[in-house]
C-alpha cells in the first residue's frame, strides 16, 4: 500500500506537458458582454444581418436564463463580464503552403506534437486549426470539394452557404436549450462547418485541433455537421490548452444533422488544462453536443476520452427520430487531483426500431470526482426500441470519488432497456497477478487501465486510438497499485 | 381568497403560537415551519419529486390542524394478519380503544410522550426537515401519532401490526402522522403496516416514522399497500442503525392514486446489514413512486436492495434508488437490483439507479432492467394449451415471485402471493 501511495505522489507532482503561451500579437474584443459586444463580433466577422438578429436573441433569452445548479460539480461563480469574448489574430494568414505559416504558431503545434505535415502526407487528414477563435489554415480543401464536400470554418460558411447555415443553425440544439448553450449562440466566435452531400462517403477523417491561447479569453465553438441520405463522416475533435492560472470557460456548442440512411462518426479526445495538483486553474469545460438522427436508418455515434479540464460538464446527446436509427456514446473520463467531471449522456428514442448503446468508463484518481449522468428516454412512439447501458467506475484513491445518475424513461411496453453499472477498485488481485510475471507497478496499471477502457478505444480512429492511449498513460502516470 | 393565501395564514398563525411556548416539541415545530416555508411544496421542478406530482397537497382546502374524533363504536375492518400487539388509527386519528398491545412493548400518544427519555433522545433526530419539504411540513403539522418502545431484549414472536383504518369521513381530514419507534438493544420484532380501507375514498395521507435500533436489535418491517383505492398517500420511513443492528425492509404497494415511499436507512456502525425489497404494480392510473436511500457511512457494511414493478394500464412506476458510500466506509459491498414489466401501452416506468461513491475499496453494483414479457417464455406456454391471458399472468407472477420467495415471514408471503393475483386479475390454476 505505501508503494502505490509512493508512486501516487510521483504521478501527482507529474505537470501538464503542454501548458506553454505561444506569442502571437492578437487583437481583443473588450472585456465583458453586452449587445455592443455581441454586434462587434458579428461585425468582426462580417455577418449579414439575420445572423446578428440571431445572435441578439440569443443574448437577450440567455439574461433572463440562470446558470444550471443541478450538477454534481462545484466551481466559482464565473463572473462574464471578466471575459473577453473575441480574439483573433491580428494579421490574417493568406497561405498558400504550410512553409508560410507562422513559426510562433508551427512551432506551438510541434510541441503538441502534431505533425502537420505528416498528417498532410502520410495519414489523409485534413486539418482545420482553430487558433483562438480564426479559422488559420484549411488543408485538403480542394480535394474535398471535388467530392462536393464542405469543410469550413463555420465563419466561412456563412457566408457561401447562408442558406445551410440557417437551416440548420440551431435547429438541433435550440437558443434557449441551456444557459451555456445561449451564451455561446450570442458570441460564438468560429468553428467547423461540415456538409456532405447525399451518397458521398468521406475519403479521409476531419479534424479539428482547438486551443485556447490568449490570457482570459474564452472560446466559444460552433460546430455544426450536416450529412445528407446516404453519406458518411467521421469527425475528429481534439483539444489541448496551455497553462494558465486563472480558470478559463469554454462553452461550445456541437450540432450533427444526419438524414436518411447517413452515418456521423463524432470522436473527441478533450485534453484542456486541468489546474494544478491544488486545483488552482484550468479550464471550464461546459459543452452541448447534440446530434439528430433526423433520416431512416441513420446513425450517430458519440466517442469520446476525457482526460483534461478542472471542470467538465457535457452531455454528447442523440435524438433518434427516424426510425431504425441508432445513436451511441462511448466514453472514458479520467479526473485527477482536483478535476471534476459530469459527463453522460442522453438517448431520446422518438422513432421505431430505434436502438441506442452507451458504454461510460469513468476513472477517478488524486482528489477528484467523476460523475457519470445519462438519461434513456424512450417516448410513446418508440415501438420496439432498444437501449443497453453500461457504466463502470474504477477508483484510485481513497479520497477520489465515483457517482452514477442514471435516469431511465420509458413510454412504451414494447421497449427494452438495460442498465448496468459497478463501481470497484482497481483490483488488487490483478494487479499482484501482473507484478508476479514482473511487470512493474505503473505497467500494470497501464494493462488493467487499458483493458478496461478497450471497449470505447476500439470505437476510435486508429490515429486517436494512439493519441488517447498515450494521453491516458500520462494522464495516470504512476496512479496506483 | 386563494388557497395559497389561505394556508400561508394558517402557517402564520400557527408559528406565532408555537413560538410562544418554550416547549421543546414546538421548538422542533417552529424550526420546522421556517424550513417549510422555505422549501414550500415541491413541483415536478424539483428533482426529487420530478415524476410525482404532488401540489394537490397546498391546494386542498383542509385545515392542516383538524383531526378526526375516534368513535368507540366505529366497526372496523377486521385484521388479515394475527397478533396480540395491534395500533390501530381510523382517519388519521389513533382508536386506543381498538389497539390491544402486550408488556413487550410500549405504546404512548405522541403528544402525551414529551417526558420519555427516550422520546426526548430520538424525536426528531432523524427526519430531514431542512431537505424533505413534505417532512418539514408534517413536523410543523402532525397531529396524530404513536411513541413506541420494543423493550430490552424482548423478543416477539407476532408482529406489532399498525393499522391505518379509513372510513368515508377520511375525506374530510389531512392525515399527518408522526410516528417515533425505538428497539431498545437485543430486541427483536416485525412490524407490518397496512391500510383499511373501506369504500373509495379520496383522503391523503403524509405519514412519517422515524425508527432508533439500538445495537444488538432486529427489526423487520413490512409495508402492505394494498386496496388503496383513490388514496394519497406520502410514506416516509427514516431509519437509523447502530451496532450489530439489523434491518429489513419489504414493501407491497398496489394502488393508490398516488404512493410515495420514502426510505432512509443510515447505517451508523461497522459490519451492519440491511436488505430492502418491494414489490410495486402500477395499474389504472396509480402513480407508485419508491424512493430509496442507503447511506454506508461506516466500513464492512453490505446493503442489498430487490426492486421489481410490474406497470399495467396507464400506471406509472417510479424507482430512485440512491447508495451513498461515504468516505470512511471502506470495504462497501452494495447491490442494487430494479426489474420493471410494462405490460400495456400506455404505462410509464421512471428509474433511476443511482451510487455516490466516496470511498475506494468497495463493491457496489446495480442493474436496471425495462422490458416486456419474454416472447419465447410465453410462446412455450402457450404451445403447452395455455392461454395467452393466463400464460401472462404466470409469467408476471412468476417474475415477483424472485422478491417474494426471499420473504420469511409466511403470513406476509401468503398474503402478498394472493394479492398479487387479485390485483393481476389473475385466475391462474396450476
Amino acid at each position: 500500500m505505501t508503494d502505490s501511495n509512493q508512486i501516487l505522489d510521483d504521478h501527482t507532482n507529474s505537470e501538464y506537458k503542454w501548458g506553454f503561451v505561444s506569442d502571437l500579437e492578437q487583437e481583443f474584443a473588450k472585456k465583458g458582454l453586452n449587445e455592443d459586444i455581441v454586434k462587434f463580433i458579428s461585425a468582426k466577422k462580417n455577418e449579414p444581418q439575420w445572423l446578428l438578429d440571431w445572435r441578439l436573441e440569443a443574448y437577450r433569452i440567455w439574461l433572463t436564463m440562470k446558470e444550471p445548479q443541478w450538477h454534481n460539480v462545484s466551481f466559482p461563480k464565473i463572473n462574464f463580464q471578466d471575459i473577453i469574448y473575441y480574439a483573433s489574430q491580428k494579421k490574417k494568414p493568406n497561405l498558400n503552403s504550410l512553409d508560410e505559416l507562422d513559426p510562433e504558431i508551427k512551432k506551438t503545434y510541434d510541441k503538441l506534437g502534431i505533425p502537420i505535415k505528416e498528417q498532410e502526407l502520410l495519414a489523409g487528414v485534413a486539418v482545420d486549426y482553430v487558433m483562438d477563435s480564426e479559422s488559420v489554415f484549411t488543408t485538403f480543401k480542394k480535394q474535398l470539394a471535388e467530392k462536393g464536400i464542405i469543410f469550413c470554418a463555420i465563419s466561412e460558411a456563412v457566408h457561401e452557404y447562408p442558406e445551410l447555415v440557417k437551416q440548420y443553425l440551431g435547429s438541433v440544439v435550440p437558443v434557449r436549450d441551456n444557459y451555456y448553450a445561449a451564451l455561446n449562440s450570442a458570441v460564438f466566435s468560429d468553428g467547423s462547418f461540415v456538409f456532405i452531400p447525399k451518397g458521398v462517403r468521406c475519403p479521409m477523417e476531419l479534424s479539428t485541433y482547438f486551443r485556447i491561447n490568449a490570457e482570459n479569453t474564452g472560446q466559444f465553438e460552433r460546430t455544426l455537421i450536416i450529412a445528407e441520405d446516404d453519406s458518411y463522416v467521421s469527425y475528429l475533435e481534439g483539444c489541448t490548452a496551455p497553462k494558465r492560472d486563472e480558470n478559463q470557460l469554454h462553452a461550445a456548442v456541437v450540432e450533427l444533422v444526419t438524414l436518411d440512411r447517413a452515418e456521423i462518426k463524432y470522436s473527441t479526445v478533450q485534453n484542456w488544462y486541468p489546474g494544478d495538483k491544488e486545483g488552482k486553474g484550468g479550464i471550464f469545460n461546459f459543452v452541448t453536443k447534440r446530434g439528430i438522427c433526423k433520416g431512416v436508418s441513420s446513425k450517430i455515434s458519440w466517442t469520446q476520452v476525457e482526460t483534461g479540464s478542472a471542470v467538465t460538464w457535457k452531455y454528447p446527446s442523440c435524438i433518434l427520430k427516424g426510425d431504425n436509427s441508432i445513436g451511441e456514446f462511448y466514453s472514458v473520463a479520467v479526473t485527477n487531483n482536483h478535476q471534476q467531471a459530469d459527463t453522460g449522456t442522453k438517448m431520446i428514442h422518438v422513432g421505431k426500431n430505434t436502438r441506442s448503446r452507451i458504454v461510460s468508463k469513468g476513472i477517478s484518481a488524486g482528489k477528484s470526482h467523476n460523475s457519470y449522468r445519462g438519461l434513456v428516454q424512450i417516448q410513446k412512439t418508440a415501438d420496439n426500441a432498444y437501449n443497453y447501458s453500461q457504466c463502470d467506475s474504477m477508483l484510485m484513491t481513497s479520497e477520489s470519488g465515483a457517482h452514477t445518475f442514471p435516469y431511465i424513461e420509458v413510454k412504451n411496453d414494447t421497449a427494452k432497456v438495460e442498465h448496468e453499472a459497478t463501481t470497484s477498485k482497481i483490483g488488487e488481485d490483478m494487479l499482484f497477478y501482473c507484478n508476479q510475471r514482473g511487470l512493474s507497478d505503473e505497467e500494470a496499471v497501464n494493462i488493467i487501465v487499458n483493458g478496461f477502457c478497450k471497449e470505447v478505444f476500439k470505437e476510435l480512429p486508429m490515429e486517436f486510438a494512439v493519441e488517447a492511449q498515450k494521453l491516458l498513460q500520462i494522464s495516470l502516470e504512476n496512479s496506483v497499485g | 381568497m386563494t388557497d395559497t393565501q389561505n394556508s400561508s395564514s394558517i402557517i402564520e398563525t400557527h408559528l406565532a403560537k408555537l413560538n410562544e411556548s418554550n416547549d421543546s416539541v414546538n421548538k422542533h415545530k417552529a424550526d420546522a415551519i421556517t424550513s417549510f416555508m422555505k422549501m414550500g411544496f415541491p413541483t415536478t421542478r424539483h428533482e426529487e419529486w420530478k415524476y410525482t406530482p404532488t401540489l394537490f397537497f397546498s391546494k386542498s382546502e383542509l385545515d392542516y390542524r383538524n383531526s378526526y374524533v375516534v368513535k368507540n363504536s366505529e366497526v372496523l375492518e377486521p385484521s388479515v394478519f394475527e397478533s396480540i400487539n395491534k395500533i390501530v388509527f381510523i382517519n388519521g386519528s389513533i382508536s386506543l380503544h381498538h389497539s390491544v398491545f402486550t408488556d413487550d412493548i410500549e405504546v404512548h400518544h405522541i403528544d402525551a410522550s414529551a417526558s420519555h427519555t427516550l422520546f426526548q433522545a430520538h424525536f426528531n433526530t432523524l427526519a430531514n426537515n431542512t431537505k424533505e419539504p413534505y417532512v418539514a411540513f408534517n413536523t410543523s403539522f402532525y397531529m396524530q401519532g404513536v411513541f413506541v418502545v420494543v423493550k430490552k431484549n424482548s423478543v416477539l414472536e407476532q408482529p406489532i401490526l399498525i393499522e391505518y383504518h379509513d372510513t368515508s369521513e377520511a375525506v374530510d381530514y389531512l392525515q399527518q402522522i408522526r410516528n417515533l419507534i425505538v428497539f431498545e438493544s437485543g430486541a427483536h420484532a416485525s412490524i407490518i403496516v397496512k391500510h383499511y380501507t373501506k369504500d373509495a375514498v379520496k383522503s391523503l395521507s403524509n405519514e412519517v416514522n422515524e425508527l432508533i435500533l439500538y445495537p444488538n436489535s432486529h427489526a423487520k418491517i413490512y409495508l402492505i399497500q394494498d386496496n388503496l383505492h383513490e388514496i394519497q398517500n406520502l410514506n416516509t420511513w427514516e431509519i437509523a442503525q447502530e451496532r450489530d443492528a439489523n434491518c429489513d425492509v419489504f414493501t407491497y404497494s398496489d394502488s393508490g392514486a398516488l404512493v410515495r415511499n420514502n426510505l432512509h436507512i443510515a447505517m451508523n456502525a461497522p459490519g451492519l446489514t440491511c436488505d430492502t425489497k418491494a414489490i410495486y404494480l402500477a395499474s389504472k392510473k396509480s402513480i407508485i413512486d419508491n424512493h430509496l436511500k442507503i447511506e454506508h457511512k461506516l466500513p464492512h457494511c453490505s446493503s442489498f436492495q430487490l426492486y421489481r414493478g410490474v406497470m399495467n394500464d396507464e400506471g406509472t412506476g417510479v424507482f430512485n434508488g440512491k447508495i451513498h458510500v461515504h468516505v470512511d466506509a471502506q470495504k462497501t459491498d452494495a447491490y442494487q437490483s430494479n426489474k420493471n414489466l410494462l405490460l400495456s401501452k400506455n404505462a410509464n416506468i421512471y428509474t433511476k439507479p443511482q451510487l455516490e461513491i466516496f470511498a475506494d475499496d468497495v463493491k457496489c453494483s446495480h442493474g436496471a432492467a425495462i422490458g416486456n414479457i419474454d416472447e419465447n417464455a410465453l410462446f412455450y406456454l402457450i404451445a403447452r394449451g395455455i392461454s395467452k391471458a393466463t400464460a401472462k399472468s404466470m409469467l408476471t407472477v412468476a417474475f415477483a415471485n424472485e422478491v417474494i420467495e426471499k420473504l420469511d415471514n409466511e403470513a406476509v408471503k401468503t398474503y402478498v402471493e394472493k394479492a398479487i393475483e387479485r390485483a393481476l386479475d389473475a385466475d391462474i390454476r396450476y
